[in-house]
């Protein structure tokens, strides 16, 4: 990622205080204090098989392409006559007859980029020019929320996202939220912010770490005694799902939740690997969901998956799948339209051995910050993409 | 009456501790007890004086010294932070230190995009080696620099093919200002940069690619070389303003005085920014002792960490406190981007407090059986919460991490 | 260190004594009653460090300017003046306490939970009664008498949360006032020795002086919960243990102190788990002996790795040998490596190595021509038998080839030295070798020019080497022959004089390390790493073996000491 951020100064500048800001935002997440809609983004790394996750069993070309690979009928998991589910995604069909799962296809970008370093930061920074991706959609929309203590939050042990980098936010990242804790000897720490300074940087400085115990406390006791971990698998993926799922219920305010699962990368003999990652994304997801149900949160949160780029059609002589283009995201939640959103694109127009795309992921983009986020997403975007159906 | 006069003792502004304290911690990082009180005993002229120019020999810098070979040749570039670190922490003479810091949030270059830790210690001891001197100096070998070519892609600027990076950023970041200059002036200064390349590892000058022929930068025509350039911009008097308002913010208040900056500015210009000169001007001002300055700034984490460890005189472990610093939010080598650390309020938030409290007070090894939590306050230490810390903590490293603790402790 | 020169401190009124042990009919521990979950007995140690004491070697080390430096320190002087204080009351100082108490035996049972606990000593109880006595005066008040003394048995005090009891040659503490009274006043209870697994394991550990046994029942439950290895290098380092040990009902630890040969031997034993909780894969994958080595240890070798663990076994029953979490990144891996390799890890790599690992190291010498890195690392080798050999020297090539691309790649997109590939033959078998090619005017090479990365097929086995040295050595290495480890499934030499020697020659990274760790002057430091690379002489011998079969594991280290040459440096 080679950012050369110069204009960050400059712009950040420029921003008028938040107070000053859209109203628009008054609207749906960031208003009602911190019982606002949640966004959780699960990325899947080094380039889903699109194809073999909602696959298109009902294709005869689909079988032809891949003669080692493909599902036959009984195995997938049905969704109509044409559409099926991963077999690994057994979970979901729960979801799914619920109304609760959406699948948007056919999703990519023009002139798409097939390096995973690229194409990952086209996604996160939504930006087409490489001298604009330094600042990631949601870091964008984020700057220009009201401030929350923790506006969003990247459980991940990697680097920030940088989807979630923007020009004044500040979003944290960590591998486990219990990291948020204060070690021991909380009263003492409390009791030296406590009384109020006539000094003003003091002042600044006591506040701040007045919220952050505040924020602590309210993590902690979110976390504590792990309260329903053990309905969720051992995954690492599935244990921050977990931890998720206890702050928004604890209704700690942030607004994004970003989570990872890598491993995609599939060039070859991908029959075991992807089915894994599929039985640890479906499973974890089903319990995240059900979760979510149970504790009556599902209306207010929506998880989505996106992954830099789907795999080719054919499979290739090691028994995997190259870097291909457009792909199927999936979306879930209490209050989505859920479904198959566009159609499957056609395996007999491909582009270099890659389904063609038909929905631009800004568009998707532009409809959760428009429709479930409450963002202007012309501001966030730079410009107008159609919205879809799913919200 | 200038804000830059000389600072005179008076009965509002009183060379004591607290004055002594506030000068080691803005001109370095903090002291112990005892050399604060030799402080006051010194007076004010005498003690800038000896953070300028502390007398006699540095046996601890004298050993640092002697690892640097061996810092410079590994591969990890915690080696170089610990290495940095430990310098702040126990070399005598602070200010050169704290400059050091100043100019690499300056020229803010990352590690991350340069991927050397040799050309990052070389940058470094440039900051290290020519900060207190003459500004020109320093922006000379910066711009040949192989790690600042590589940070702002001056490698890929060649005659008929500028980079503008270097060029931008020299005016907009490095000496002018934003609105001091064109977008013209950079096209054409960008010029003058071309061929300035690294060869194996080192700067190497390419005529066949250096562009000669005429550019008009900053009202000059003329076959302008990149030494030129540099020289024209300090030539202005905006570059003067600019340093000046970021060494007043860096040393004295994070907030605008223009006249102050104005006046700053001039004095830089005329005295060919010389950095000793000026630094002798503004830590020796009324304004720097002014109450206005006082505890005016918010900590880094590394003012935050070297200060606790020099004023409690403990011991710091530095390998241990690279990772820590990063959770507070100062990666050392691997600034944000190119402005470097935004600085002030913006270093503050939950997770970076946290990490403030938790891990600050437990890097400091062993708390030596002098040390005076107390002390790391002086006066601004409210009595009352001190009272009710000293009753409540367990022992003297839990009252210095309560210390630590206060807002207080993360002002300098 | 603290430990050596307490010793020390008082180490003549030690020596004036001589060491009489006495045999000792009924283990004090008897006295212990029946339910307990930990157990640690001391079994006259004392005599024993006596006589290492008495030894030249003991008497070299207290001797030993670290020793004398200690004794110097704020600490050393505070321990000094404790010394002079307790001495003032029983006339032999802190060693009569140490001897009066420990000379003997001691036996510490843990009930339930630490906070349940009953110690035993077999004391001098006049030199007890005097310290109590005189423990007593200091502390007024703070000690009751819960009982006078009577012929039910010695008086019971409490101190705090303590209680205890002492007659002449029995003490009794407890943190349990009832567990006190039980051993002041026998009743002829069933005592811990009668439990059924602290038996076994007795039996196991033999005469060993130290004892120690753990109920895992109790305490192993936190194993359990760890549940299995999170990753590859996990599982096959641990082995069976990680999957036997949750599930053994108890572990029990023999010290013994071979005082001739100065050999410290520390052995570890889980019991079996129950046989139905034995899993075929990890017998499969962990268990089995290791087969003689077809290599004599090269000059210069600090220390080799011998490890039975069937790769093909993990592969095949990961998803029972490794816990969930590390499945996706043995997925990776597979993906990687058959890019990399052009192989099928599965179907055409695991099925054609063999079980044994062997991680070597040697001291690199360094040529007169050579300018050595600041740090200078010492050259390792992965061993790897190989079946149908005829079929790898291409694969071998192209891997090899590869991994030359991809360093390079990324040393040209940093502008890197690049890395130059080359091949050369010694003794007939051809190394595939590399060196990083340097035009850098700087005189301080990096770090990375430590390596030569080489890989060759030597005898029937993959070498996979850091440098291409070591690849020559263990050519040369070839006629020669390592022995059997009877029994043993994983096995670990080390050899501290070559250790010592390569540590030496890293003094000042060691040094500059120590400074940056410790905030310590640079004299300091020199002080800390030179004390540390003496000591190190005084090491002989360190040998770790593990055996696991039938469910049964153990783990051994040995730790042999020396009296070392006169100094050399």
């Amino acid at each position: 990622m080679k950012l050369n951020r110069r204009s960050f100064l400059k712009s950040s500048l420029a921003i008028p205080a938040a107070a000053t800001l859209p109203s628009l935002f008054a609207r749906a997440l960031y208003a009602g204090e911190e019982r606002s809609r949640v966004l959780v983004l699960v990325q899947l790394d080094g380039g889903n098989d699109g194809l073999n996750t909602l696959v298109p069993y009902g294709d005869d070309l689909y079988h032809k392409a891949r003669p080692s690979l493909a599902f036959k009928d009984n195995a997938v998991v049905k969704l109509d006559e044409y559409h099926g589910l991963h077999p690994s995604l057994g979970k979901w069909r729960e979801i799914w007859d619920a109304g609760n799962l959406g699948v948007i296809q056919g999703v990519g970008y023009p002139n798409p980029s097939l390096s995973h370093f690229t194409s990952t930061d086209v996604w996160h920074t939504a930006a087409s020019e490489p001298q604009a991706r330094w600042s990631g959609w949601l870091g964008r929309a984020l700057d220009r929320a009201p401030k929350r203590e923790i506006p969003a939050l990247h459980l991940d042990p990697g680097p920030l996202s940088l989807a979630l980098i923007g020009e004044r936010v500040v979003v944290p990242s960590v591998a486990d939220a219990e990291r948020f804790a204060v070690r021991g000897a909380k009263e003492l720490l409390e009791l030296a912010v406590e009384r109020p300074r006539a000094d003003t940087e003091a002042e600044f400085v006591r506040r701040s770490a007045d919220q952050a115990y505040r924020t602590a406390t309210r993590i902690e006791t979110a976390l504590k005694g792990g309260k329903g971990r053990e309905r969720y698998p051992q995954s690492e993926l599935s244990q921050r799902l977990w931890q998720v799922a206890r702050m928004i219920q604890s209704n700690l305010g942030a607004h994004v939740y970003a989570v990872r699962l890598s491993g995609f990368d599939t060039h070859s003999r991908q029959g075991n690997i992807h089915s894994e990652l599929m039985r640890l994304l479906g499973d974890g997801l089903a319990a995240f969901q059900q979760d979510l149900n149970a504790n009556g949160l599902a209306d207010r949160v929506m998880t989505v998956t996106y992954s830099e780029f789907g795999r080719r059609v054919y499979e290739n002589r090691s028994l995997g799948t190259d870097h291909g283009k457009a792909a199927p995201m999936f979306v879930m939640g209490g209050s989505i339209k859920g479904g198959l959103h566009g159609k499957h694109p056609k395996l007999d127009k491909l582009s270099d051995g890659s389904l063609q795309h038909h929905t631009d992921f800004r568009q998707v983009y532009a409809t959760l910050l428009d429709r479930w986020i409450g963002a202007d997403s012309k501001a966030v975007l730079g410009q107008k993409y159609s919205p879809l159906a799913f919200v | 009456m200038s804000l830059l006069r000389p600072y005179q003792p008076s009965a509002e502004q009183p060379w004591d501790q607290d004055a002594a304290l506030h000068l080691w911690r803005r001109a370095g990082f903090g002291a112990g007890p005892e050399q604060v009180a030799a402080t006051v005993k010194m007076g004010p002229a005498r003690a800038v004086e000896q953070l300028i120019a502390p007398p006699g020999d540095d046996p601890a810098e004298e050993g640092l010294e002697s690892i640097y070979d061996n810092i410079y040749g590994s591969s990890d570039p915690d080696n170089l932070r610990a290495w940095l670190i430990t310098r702040m922490t126990r070399c005598q003479h602070q200010l050169r230190e704290k400059l050091a810091l100043f100019w690499h949030s300056h020229f803010a270059t990352s590690i991350l995009k340069v991927r050397k830790v040799d050309w990052m210690a070389r940058q470094y001891r440039l900051f290290l080696d020519l900060g207190l001197g003459k500004f020109d100096a320093l922006l000379g070998e910066i711009t040949r620099d192989p790690a600042m070519i590589r940070w702002l892609d001056n490698e890929t600027n060649s005659k008929g093919q500028a980079n503008e990076n270097y060029a931008r950023e020299l005016f907009e970041l490095f000496t002018l200002g934003e609105g001091n200059y064109t977008e013209k002036d950079i096209r054409e200064a960008a010029r003058a940069f071309t061929g300035w390349h690294i060869l194996r590892g080192r700067y190497h000058f390419s005529s066949l690619l250096h562009d000669s022929g005429t550019k008009t930068v900053l009202g000059k025509t003329g076959p302008l070389s990149g030494e030129d350039v540099c020289r024209m911009a300090l030539e202005q008097d905006a570059c003067g303003r600019f340093l000046a308002r970021k060494l007043l913010a860096f040393f004295v208040t994070p907030k605008p005085l223009p006249k102050v900056e104005q006046e700053l500015g001039a004095l830089m210009n005329k005295n060919g920014y010389d950095m000793t000169a000026t630094l002798r001007v503004v830590l020796g001002s009324s304004l720097f002792f002014g109450a206005d300055a006082r505890r005016a700034i918010v900590k880094s984490p590394l003012e935050f960490v070297v200060g606790a460890a020099r004023c409690l005189d403990s011991k710091l472990n530095a390998k241990a406190a690279v990772p820590a610093l990063r959770s507070m939010g100062q990666d050392l080598l691997a600034p944000p981007n190119v402005a470097g650390w935004p600085g002030h309020r913006e270093w503050i938030n939950t997770a970076t407090w946290l990490s403030r409290v938790n891990a600050g007070a437990r890097l400091l090894r062993a708390l030596p059986a002098s040390a005076r939590p107390e002390h790391l306050l002086g006066s601004a230490l409210p009595a009352q919460e001190y009272q009710v810390l000293t009753k409540r903590a367990t022992g003297r490293a839990a009252l210095a991490r309560a210390i630590l603790a206060l807002p207080e402790a993360h002002l300098a | 260190m603290r430990a050596l020169a307490l010793v020390s401190l008082v180490s003549i009124s030690v020596l004036a004594q001589d060491a009489k042990p006495k045999p000792v009919a009924v283990p004090i521990a008897s006295r212990l009653p029946a339910g307990a979950t930990a157990l640690l007995e001391f079994r006259g140690v004392a005599g024993k460090l006596r006589a290492l004491l008495a030894s030249p070697l003991g008497q070299q080390l207290l001797a030993h300017d670290a020793v004398q430096a200690f004794r110097a320190s704020d600490q050393g002087r505070k321990l000094l003046m404790g010394d002079a204080f307790v001495r003032g009351i029983n006339g032999t100082g802190i060693m009569g306490v140490l001897d009066a108490l420990a000379s003997k035996d001691i036996a510490i049972a843990v009930y339930d939970t630490p906070q349940k606990a009953l110690a035993v000593a077999r004391v001098d109880g006049v030199e007890i009664k005097k310290l109590i006595a005189a423990a007593t005066l200091f502390a007024k008040g703070q000690i009751q008498i819960v009982e006078p003394e009577s012929d039910a048995g010695p008086a019971l005090y409490r101190a705090g949360p303590i209680y205890y009891s002492v007659d002449n040659e029995l003490l009794v503490v407890s943190t349990v006032e009832a567990l006190a009274r039980q051993v002041r006043a026998p009743t002829g209870r069933a005592s811990v020795l009668g439990q059924a697994n602290i038996a076994q394991a007795r039996r196991h550990a033999g005469d060993a002086d130290v004892f120690a046994y753990v109920d895992l029942e109790t305490y192993g439950k936190n194993l359990a919960q760890n549940g299995k290895p999170k990753d590859l290098a996990q599982a096959l380092l641990l082995g069976a243990f990680a999957y036997y040990v949750p599930q053994a009902p108890w572990a029990g630890v023999g010290l013994r102190i071979d005082a001739d040969e100065n050999g410290w031997n520390l052995d570890v034993n889980a019991n079996s788990p129950a046989p139905e909780k034995r899993q075929q894969p990890v017998e499969d994958a962990f268990c089995g002996t290791l087969p003689t080595l077809p290599f004599r240890l090269p000059e210069r070798t600090l220390g080799v790795v011998r490890m039975r663990r069937s790769l093909r076994s993990v592969w095949a029953h990961r998803e029972a040998l490794i816990a969930d979490v590390g499945i996706p990144k043995l997925i990776e891996f597979e993906s990687n490596f058959s890019n990399i390799t052009y192989m099928s890890f599965v179907e055409e790599f695991l099925p054609n190595v063999g079980e044994e690992f062997v991680l070597i190291g040697t001291r690199r010498l360094w040529k007169a021509d050579e300018t050595a890195p600041a740090i200078r690392m010492p050259q390792g080798a992965i061993l790897w038998p190989i079946r149908n050999k005829k079929n790898w020297a291409t694969k071998v090539q192209l891997t090899f080839n590869q991994f030359v691309s991809i360093i390079n790649f990324n040393q040209g997109q940093n502008g890197g030295d690049p890395l130059l590939a080359s091949s050369v033959t010694h003794k007939d078998v051809v190394i595939h070798t590399s060196r990083y090619h340097r035009e850098d005017a700087d005189k301080r090479p990096p770090f990375y020019m430590n390596f030569t990365p080489s890989v060759a097929i030597v005898n029937d086995h993959l070498v996979v080497a850091s440098t291409v040295d070591i690849v020559r050595e263990l050519i040369d290495a070839q006629n020669g022959e390592t022995a059997a480890l009877g029994g043993v499934n994983a096995g670990v030499w080390l050899e501290p004089g070559e250790i010592r020697l390569a540590l030496q020659e890293n003094r000042e990274t060691l040094v500059a390390q120590s400074m940056l760790e410790d905030g310590s002057s640079r004299a300091n430091a020199e002080q800390k790493i030179d004390v540390a690379l003496e000591l190190a002489r005084y090491v002989r011998d360190v040998r770790v073996t593990t055996k696991a079969a039938d469910g049964k594991l153990s783990v051994s280290l040995r730790l042999a000491l020396q009296t070392p040459e006169k100094r050399t440096r």
